[in-house]
């Protein structure tokens, strides 16, 4: 008898830390740091005379180091023409790119971030699973155990 | 930490890479290009509405699908 109790007591704590690992993995995943293109510290260099134009007060903006077709063409048009906002389209678009983007690039996030969560929500998770475990009247894992210990022996001191 | 821990461990471990390959892959990345898409489209019209732009003009079609494009190279990678 106490070794089946035995056994599901750590058939319990395998399934439910595992799942909890997991968790903690997928959550801590979405502080995964990314790139970001900041508009307004960003140029244009024309090709034709070297001049720089920065992007967003001269109407272009941009979601990526690389600009979508609709600011491409603005940007062409600013560098032959020196014209910004030609919604209407009386300006013909040159053929080919005149122009360098030169854009500032930030981080958002970063990997510190994504330890940290994963710490913070597997040490919470696990103070809940241990205490959902001795309302089943089941006894601490090792890992809790331990988890316990450290937790009293930093409140002592 | 006896023989029997580090054994728990180390099946604790691949049954959670198991778990996150089956069931939470999929689910974590849609979630973090979502995310990332969103912020670069957040930080884009905040530009917009700094230059006094119209903003209708600005998110347009075509940087609807450029977003889009953008989306589904970080579902890719």
């Amino acid at each position: 008898m106490y070794r089946i109790s035995k056994l599901m007591r750590t058939f319990f704590y395998i399934s439910i830390y595992s799942l909890l690992i997991t968790l903690s993995f997928s959550i801590s995943l979405f502080f995964m740091p990314f790139k970001y293109v900041d508009n307004d510290h960003s140029y244009i260099s024309c090709f034709s005379d070297g001049r720089r134009y920065e992007t967003s007060p001269n109407y272009i903006f941009a979601l990526d180091d690389k600009l979508d077709s609709f600011n491409d063409i603005k940007a062409r048009k600013l560098c032959e023409y020196k014209i910004i906002s030609d919604y209407n389209n009386s300006y013909s678009t040159p053929a080919s790119v005149n122009y360098e983007f030169l854009p500032v690039v930030f981080q958002d996030s970063s990997w510190l971030n994504v330890i940290f969560v994963f710490l913070l929500t597997f040490v919470i998770g696990s103070a809940l699973l241990e205490s959902m475990g001795k309302l089943l009247k089941l006894k601490s894992s090792f890992f809790g155990q331990s988890l316990f210990n450290i937790i009293t022996e930093l409140f002592k001191s | 930490m006896k023989l029997n821990h580090i054994f728990t461990f180390i099946i604790v471990f691949f049954l959670s890479l198991i778990l996150f390959q089956l069931f939470f892959k999929h689910l974590t990345i849609q979630t973090y290009c979502n995310k990332q898409t969103a912020f670069k489209l957040y930080k884009f019209r905040q530009s917009v509405k700094k230059n006094s732009a119209d903003e209708k003009i600005e998110v347009n079609h075509e940087v609807n699908k450029f977003l889009t494009n953008l989306y589904n190279e970080c579902l890719n990678n």
